[in-house]
């Protein structure tokens, strides 16, 4: 990583700009609310431009906050000061108190939208207070008036140093500044005959605190940014490696249909089922869900056996055969027309099967007919089922058991897998159900949406 | 899911912000030490202030050594000990200044006190940080009084030291406090990015976590029932939990297919999580695509995130409208309540920019914006199938 200082090309660039040029600020927001350089990269890359800059700014306005608080503190010990009795001449006040009270507002507007002319007005009206102070005749040798020279040299002047932080040039001036108030407080301690030590320490104490805030400020957060941007990149691996968990566990759908069928045999004790039969099937479907655990994609197939997926796939079309030859056998008989290329080997297409033998399940409980017709079809970008029967019908309007059932088992399955379903019925006229999903590779890699 | 936890969060900021105030406050009491040198010079130290720095002294090698021991971690009752001590220190330090109240001497361990203070101020939580705080202010402000009463002259320089001892104190633990509410802010926002990304419907990271426990389950009553240990047919107690399971799971696989991802990305969320409440039957929210979803996301923070002054709580609704020429416009209508349009920070215009065209309304208890994508693409996006 480059240092930081490379972004900063000018010598004096001062650093009260608004954002870098390469990132406007938004346009509502004040330019001059932004302080300081902006890092060299976007602190936090999952975060868009705005919410960068919102950031930015709640930063700037605890270093203008923090300036704002010192020289509160600095104009306080003043008023404390020239109030004290017999501490100044009753012009001398007049005039320190109105330019006090001018030096606390250019601090308000510096806090408020800083740049370069109101720092130097804040030091200008700061140095006018500490020269009306130490001048004034009666207040030549009295504590209360070296004091206030203190405060105002030290905080009043001072706290501008937080914000002067931001770039080289911006310290030279803050450099400056300080050389230019020691020099100021030097000539009044000497005028008034008071020792240089203890102002130069409160002094020296004051503008260090400041700076200390300041710098502190200023490179934290650039640097706390990048750090969260880590953690979120690093949680978005993480929430990637879930997801891809996830899929994995839902290409195992049908895994979990056996599962589920094997559970719900045990969960009637097993009665009635051979023994050994069950208990073969459950070492089978405990293997399965051990391979899956294990990280292997399971995928037995859709028409009844538990088989593990081969490097061969099924010939097209051939498990909508076998769901055919299946209901066949419970008395419903199929007529499949056209070809698609279905297999379980994708998800749509596995999805598509398991909503046509809920289609054609269907059709064989509650239709009142013993025949179906299935329809195939496939373009560029869709594959498409449509199970026609001309049996009862139902109002697909109504909310029945009917409905709910095929909502869920046929219509989720198919949105989920990207595609559309839509049933045309009405009680006595049939019903029709399409089913599209849309064409996709034939085998989803495990690894894709990895890590960017 | 480590980086979420409120711990972690506060470490982070912690980490960084420890040495910066470390400095200011060594100043601080740098500063003191000096102003003592001084007053030692002229014979001005008395004993309780000599007891005072004796007892600083050792506190701060005690703080050193404990936070090298612990790596730069106080505990709540080291803390305590800590500030007794340090407070002890400041009231034998007033007790001294009130000792030779007519000379020009003025607190000094005291106001090292407040240094040590800022220096511990990242290391716990600023609620904490008060008390001390406000305890040396009142000791500060009751010398202040009652030593102007008898000599009016010294309060100035009693007010500067004050200043040292005080100011960067408060602003110490404000610095401190807002900035870890906005590293929890930008953390929580940096996190949420993320869900962007998830699949248009999906379980969420909770539930499948939930499934694969549930697949253990399975697989070891499977386990059992192959290799013999338990007897055919099941015991009662067995087969209830073999049904169990079968509800369970059936639900998991059912169940994953019902929420959005803008569902899972809010409950993720400690800033959305129970703010804002999706109506969505259509799941029409799959239908945004990734920018779309980066742009509605953002704003929906934008519009919930707070820094305590308002209490937002609202509603995202989903709906379609077709036109006349059969075009089908996605209408999303925000509502919340609690917040004027003025409170609304600008940043969220631009992210529902992304998402379509808007109009704003006020309502009696809030606002109202109504976001209209022209034209959803066709088919939910599946960001989890994107290389």
């Amino acid at each position: 990583m480059e240092p930081e200082d490379a972004t900063n090309t000018e010598p004096f660039g001062f650093g009260l700009r608004a954002a870098p040029e390469t990132e406007p600020p938004p346009a509502r927001e004040l330019p001059g609310r932004f302080l300081g350089r902006a890092p060299r990269r976007s602190p936090a890359h999952g975060l868009s431009e705005a919410e960068n800059a919102r950031f930015l700014w709640q930063r700037a306005r605890l270093l203008s906050g923090t300036t704002l608080a010192f020289a509160i503190a600095a104009e306080l010990t003043v008023l404390l000061a020239v109030f004290a009795p017999g501490a100044m001449s009753t012009t001398g006040l007049g005039i320190a108190l109105a330019l006090v009270m001018m030096h606390l507002a250019a601090h308000v507007m510096l806090a408020s939208r800083p740049s370069l002319f109101r720092v130097l007005t804040v030091y200008g009206l700061g140095q006018a207070v500490m020269l009306v102070l130490w001048n004034d005749p009666t207040g030549i040798t009295a504590l209360p008036t070296s004091t206030a020279v203190i405060a105002i040299a030290g905080w009043g002047l001072g706290s501008v140093a937080t914000i002067l932080v931001s770039t080289r040039g911006d310290m030279l001036i803050l450099l400056g500044l300080f050389l230019g108030t020691l020099a100021h407080l030097a000539v009044a301690l000497h005028a008034i005959g008071h020792g240089m030590f203890a102002p130069l320490v409160l002094v020296l104490g004051s503008w260090a605190v400041s700076l200390a805030f300041g710098i502190w400020l200023n490179q934290t957060f650039p640097r706390i940014m990048r750090r969260i941007a880590g953690i979120g990149n690093a949680y978005l691996a993480e929430r990637q490696g879930s997801e891809r968990e996830a899929h994995r566990h839902r290409n195992a759908r049908l895994l979990h249909d056996t599962a589920l069928a094997t559970l719900t045999l045990l969960a009637h004790s097993g009665r009635g089922v051979d023994e050994d039969a069950l208990r073969a099937q459950a070492d089978a479907d405990r293997e399965l869900l051990a391979r899956l655990r294990k990280g292997e994609d399971v995928r037995p197939q859709a028409s009844g056996d538990y088989l593990l997926t081969t490097a061969t796939a099924a010939a097209p079309d051939q498990e909508v055969n076998q769901l055919r030859e299946r209901f066949e056998r419970a008395g419903l008989s199929v007529t499949v027309h056209g070809s698609a290329g279905i297999s379980s080997y994708t998800e749509s297409g596995q999805a598509l099967l398991l909503a046509l033998k809920e289609a054609l399940e269907n059709v064989r409980r509650h239709s009142g007919v013993s025949a179906a017709d299935v329809t195939l079809s496939e373009t560029e970008s869709a594959v498409r089922v449509v199970v026609t029967d001309s049996g009862c019908g139902f109002d697909p309007g109504a909310a029945g058991a009917d409905r709910l059932g095929m909502s869920e088992s046929i219509i989720g399955r198919i949105t989920s897998a990207g595609g559309t379903a839509r049933v045309f019925s009405a009680p006595g006229a049939g019903t029709t159900i399409m089913l599209e999903v849309p064409r996709e590779a034939p085998e989803i890699p495990a690894e894709s949406g990895g890590a960017r | 899911m480590s980086p979420r936890t409120p711990r972690s969060a506060a470490k982070l900021s912690t980490v960084h912000l420890g040495t910066g105030l470390a400095l200011a406050g060594a100043v601080i009491v740098v500063v003191s030490y000096l102003r003592l040198l001084e007053y030692w010079s002229g014979y001005l130290v008395s004993l309780p202030t000599r007891f005072a720095w004796i007892l600083l002294g050792s506190v701060l090698v005690g703080i050193v050594l404990h936070l090298r021991r612990t790596s730069a971690r106080l505990g709540p009752v080291a803390f305590r000990v800590i500030v007794a001590f340090l407070l002890a220190a400041a009231a034998l330090d007033f007790a001294g200044v009130w000792d030779i109240s007519a000379r020009q001497v003025y607190p000094t361990a005291a106001v090292a006190v407040g240094g040590v203070l800022v220096a511990l101020t990242t290391l716990r939580p600023t609620g904490e940080m008060i008390v001390p705080g406000a305890l040396l202010a009142g000791g500060f402000t009751f010398l202040l009084i009652f030593q102007t009463a008898f000599e009016p002259h010294r309060s100035p320089p009693e007010g500067v030291m004050m200043v040292f001892a005080l100011v960067p104190l408060a602003i110490a633990i404000t610095i401190v406090g807002t900035y870890r509410r906005m590293v929890t802010q930008a953390l929580d926002r940096v996190l949420l990015q993320s869900t962007i990304e998830l699949p248009s419907y999906g379980p969420g990271l909770g539930s499948t976590a939930q499934l694969t426990a549930l697949d253990r389950e399975v697989e070891e009553l499977f386990a059992r029932v192959a290799d013999g240990t338990l007897t055919l047919p099941l015991e009662a107690e067995q087969a209830r939990r073999a049904g169990e399971l079968a509800t369970e799971l059936r639900a998991h696989l059912i169940a994953g297919h019902q929420q959005s991802w803008l569902v899972h990305a809010i409950a993720e969320s400690a800033v959305l999580a129970g703010k804002l409440k999706v109506i969505d039957p259509q799941r029409l929210a799959a239908k945004l695509d990734r920018d779309r979803r980066d742009g509605l996301l953002s704003a929906l923070w934008l519009l919930a995130v707070t820094d305590g002054d308002t209490n937002p709580r609202g509603t995202v609704e989903f709906q379609e409208e077709a036109s006349p020429d059969g075009q089908i416009t996605l209408v999303i209508i925000i509502s919340v309540d609690g917040l004027t349009r003025l409170e609304i920070e600008p940043a969220t215009w631009a992210g529902l920019d992304r998402v379509g065209r808007y109009g704003v309304s006020n309502t009696i208890t809030g606002v109202r914006i109504a976001v209209r994508g022209n034209t959803p693409p066709s088919g939910p996006t599946r960001g989890h199938h994107e290389p």
